[in-house]
């Protein structure tokens, strides 16, 4: 019930792959420009927000990290509600990483809404000497899902802001073909989170 | 996939029921080491949601009703007898999310102030619980088409209903009054008379409330156990509680359902803000073995991992120490006949709005009598699309009965609800899943705490969410960390998240 919202498109982002192929660093790097080479899990990030400027309109990007629960497969069915676009992230220089894409693609294509926009991102590109994955691999891969593909660097900022931007028009094109106009709140909503909880019930508080 | 063997944990849970989410979700800032473990492959334990073909292994696996560690039984899917048009309008099984838990949820519980509080409201979506309904037979005309009759469920519809006379109008408002101050000074005399009363005689002789007037407060009230006569005193506080919740989220309507499949919900997202605070989460993992020593607990996992822990909670059939699960319910005094029912109408009629400008409900109440057995109440939980548990021109129905006949009673129920909506040629069910689930702990819903070894209460099995569960939350809470009462659930907001979003995503 934002009176006066200050976007034209709320968008939710997801970002899934395997424990330690830098997803948190690709989403600190976005939404904050910063990086912080760590090898503990992320605790304490639901979720970050940017909002960026497309063709004139104000964007705001909602993108969610996993809470760790993809080290053991345990991220919930909830996560995805609502998703429009999903970052699908490996690591370039951990083969292993590559391999699971095609587990968490079908994870996606089980939980996520149908019709959901993905890209495939390698991240780690800097580190060419490490590297197991090639481009090509990563871009047959992409081919294979039929969806985009990028190599990132979220150390080196390589390519993130160019990840997310098309990622985020893709959606918004689509947002516009498909003329839905959006919604703030579905018709059958209930905000339980607004001020009426603390006025009191009409009825009841009169006659109780 | 890594092991957990030889790992420490200030704080395990196991299962991921509501009760043990809503904890790991009190536990999400405390800095605790916290593993949350399920011997399940999904979350929600007993509140879980299901997809069709996920509803239909559930059943497969609880067909049978000696397992000792599961309350529920004889689950069985039904295939039935209609024909081919009408089978292909079953949609795609990811389109169905079964709720094991579609409890609604009245506006003024605390379940829903601690979900504001700590900031995880905003990951759920809300919808209203419209309107209250009874399905009425004719007593005179066994063949005629039983009618569904709105339940006048506050003092305005009172005054705007066309069924009661103004005598039982002005009776019903004196009983409301009632209501309201029963436990104040000027009335607690008459309550302590009235309390231990059946509601049928009390409200008869003392509020000289008719028949229709007292069915209807009983179908407000859903009481448990609907086949054994209520006392005021369950019933009072059930009426209160709905009349006071019209209107805190909205104009006309008193209670709420969480989309997507019911608790299965809330307690997801809790499970996930534990995680988000550091919270460990393995499913497909159960205790094998507990042992007790000096400083906590250790336990055995399967399969054979050994980690230490200084607290283990969990509801009794998650945890292997407790040897005293009450498999002595297993008769059919605690036992609650269940069928889920995907009806190839939207039944719009069961969900009008209830106020101009108002949400529209995904939510309603129907409460059915045996025409057969007159003691016999079904009640059932309608939830249309909006609720996102089936594709649009269908709706869910969730209806229990308590009794051995409970399963036949909600046939006939079902089949009277169909009937009565008007709707040429009567709707059919598409699928349905009958169960039975027994509360196994009804006696006494409090902790038992056994040094480091905590058992949680389960969560009630009747219509309502009821606010002990989460009374029982807190006292582990402080148990566990020591916080202040003030303190519980109450979070800020994540860094980085502007306050806007937090507020109103």
């Amino acid at each position: 019930m934002a009176g006066t919202r200050n976007y034209d498109f709320l968008i939710k982002l997801l970002l899934i792959g395997d424990s330690g192929v830098g997803k948190s660093c690709c989403l600190l790097r976005f939404s904050e420009d910063s990086f912080t080479p760590s090898f503990i899990t992320t605790i304490g990030i639901d979720f970050k927000i940017r909002t960026i400027e497309l063709d004139g309109k104000r964007v705001k990007l909602q993108i969610w990290d996993t809470a760790g629960q993809e080290r053991f497969r345990t991220i919930t069915t909830a996560y995805y509600r609502g998703a429009m676009g999903i970052l699908l992230v490996y690591d370039v220089t951990d083969e292993k990483s590559f391999n699971n894409i095609r587990t968490w693609f079908s994870n996606v294509e089980q939980h996520a809404s149908e019709g959901v926009n993905k890209i495939l991102i390698g991240n780690k590109c800097d580190w060419e000497e490490k590297r197991a994955v090639s481009t090509e691999q990563g871009q047959q891969l992409a081919n294979e899902l039929n969806i985009p593909f990028m190599e990132v660097s979220a150390k080196s900022n390589i390519n993130v802001e160019k990840a997310f931007f098309s990622l985020a028009s893709d959606i918004k094109k689509k947002l516009l073909d498909t003329q839905q106009p959006q919604q703030q709140q579905q018709q059958s909503g209930v905000q339980v989170g607004s001020n009426a909880g603390g006025l009191g019930g009409g009825l009841g508080k009169n006659c109780c | 996939m890594e092991t957990l063997d030889n790992t420490e944990w200030d704080v395990v849970i196991s299962g991921t029921g509501l009760p043990q989410s809503l904890l790991a979700l009190a536990l999400s800032r405390s800095g605790k080491k916290v593993l949350h473990i399920d011997h399940n492959d999904y979350y929600g334990g007993d509140e879980a949601a299901f997809s069709l073909t996920e509803a239909e292994g559930w059943a497969r696996k609880h067909s049978n009703s000696t397992s000792e560690q599961s309350v529920f039984s004889k689950a069985a899917v039904r295939t039935l007898e209609v024909n081919d048009a009408v089978k292909s309008k079953l949609g795609t099984p990811r389109a169905y999310s079964f709720a094991l838990a579609p409890q609604l949820i009245y506006t003024r519980s605390n379940l829903l102030q601690a979900l504001v509080s700590s900031r995880t409201h905003s990951q759920l979506d809300f919808q209203a619980v419209g309107s209250w309904f009874a399905v009425v037979n004719d007593q005179n005309d066994p063949d005629a088409a039983p009618r569904l009759i709105r339940v006048p469920s506050g003092r305005e519809d009172v005054f705007r209903d066309a069924t009661l006379d103004l005598r039982a109008k002005r009776s019903l408002m004196r009983f409301i009054r009632f209501v309201g101050s029963y436990d104040e000074d000027g009335e607690r005399e008459k309550w302590v008379q009235f309390r231990e009363q059946p509601v049928h005689s009390c409200l008869r002789d003392q509020f000289s409330l008719p028949d229709a007037a007292i069915e209807a407060l009983l179908a407000l009230a859903l009481p448990p156990y609907a086949n054994i006569e209520p006392t005021m005193a369950t019933v009072v506080p059930r009426v209160r509680q709905h009349l006071q919740s019209i209107g805190v989220f909205g104009a006309g309507f008193a209670a709420v359902l969480p989309k997507w499949g019911g608790l299965a919900e809330i307690a997801q997202v809790a499970c996930r803000a534990c995680a988000v605070g550091g919270g460990v989460y393995v499913l497909g993992k159960g205790i094998t073995n507990a042992t007790k020593s000096e400083v906590g607990v250790t336990l055995e996992l399967s399969p054979g991992e050994k980690i230490k822990t200084q607290w283990l909670v969990g509801c009794s059939k998650d945890l292997p120490t407790s040897g005293s699960y009450t498999s002595d319910l297993k008769d059919n005094s605690g036992a609650i006949a269940k069928r889920v029912a995907v009806i190839s109408s939207p039944l719009t009629s069961l969900f009008p709005p209830t106020s101009e400008g108002g949400p529209l409900p995904a939510g309603a109440v129907v409460v059915a009598k045996s025409a057969t057995s007159p003691r016999a109440t079904v009640q059932i939980l309608a939830h249309s699309s909006e609720s996102g548990e089936c594709p649009t021109g269908q709706c869910v129905l969730y209806a229990t009965s308590t009794g051995s006949d409970g399963l036949d009673v909600i046939d006939e129920a079902i089949s009277s609800l169909l009937r009565s909506i008007g709707e040429e040629p009567v709707p059919d069910i598409l699928w349905r899943m009958d169960y039975v689930q027994t509360s196994h702990d009804q006696s006494d819903n409090g902790l038992s705490v056994d040094g480091p070894i905590v058992t949680l209460p389960s969560l009630s099995i009747d219509a309502v969410y009821e606010d002990k569960l989460l009374n029982s939350t807190k006292e582990v809470w402080q148990m566990i960390t020591g916080g202040s009462e003030g303190a519980f659930m109450k979070f800020e907001p994540r860094e980085g998240i502007d306050e806007d979003e937090a507020d109103d995503g």
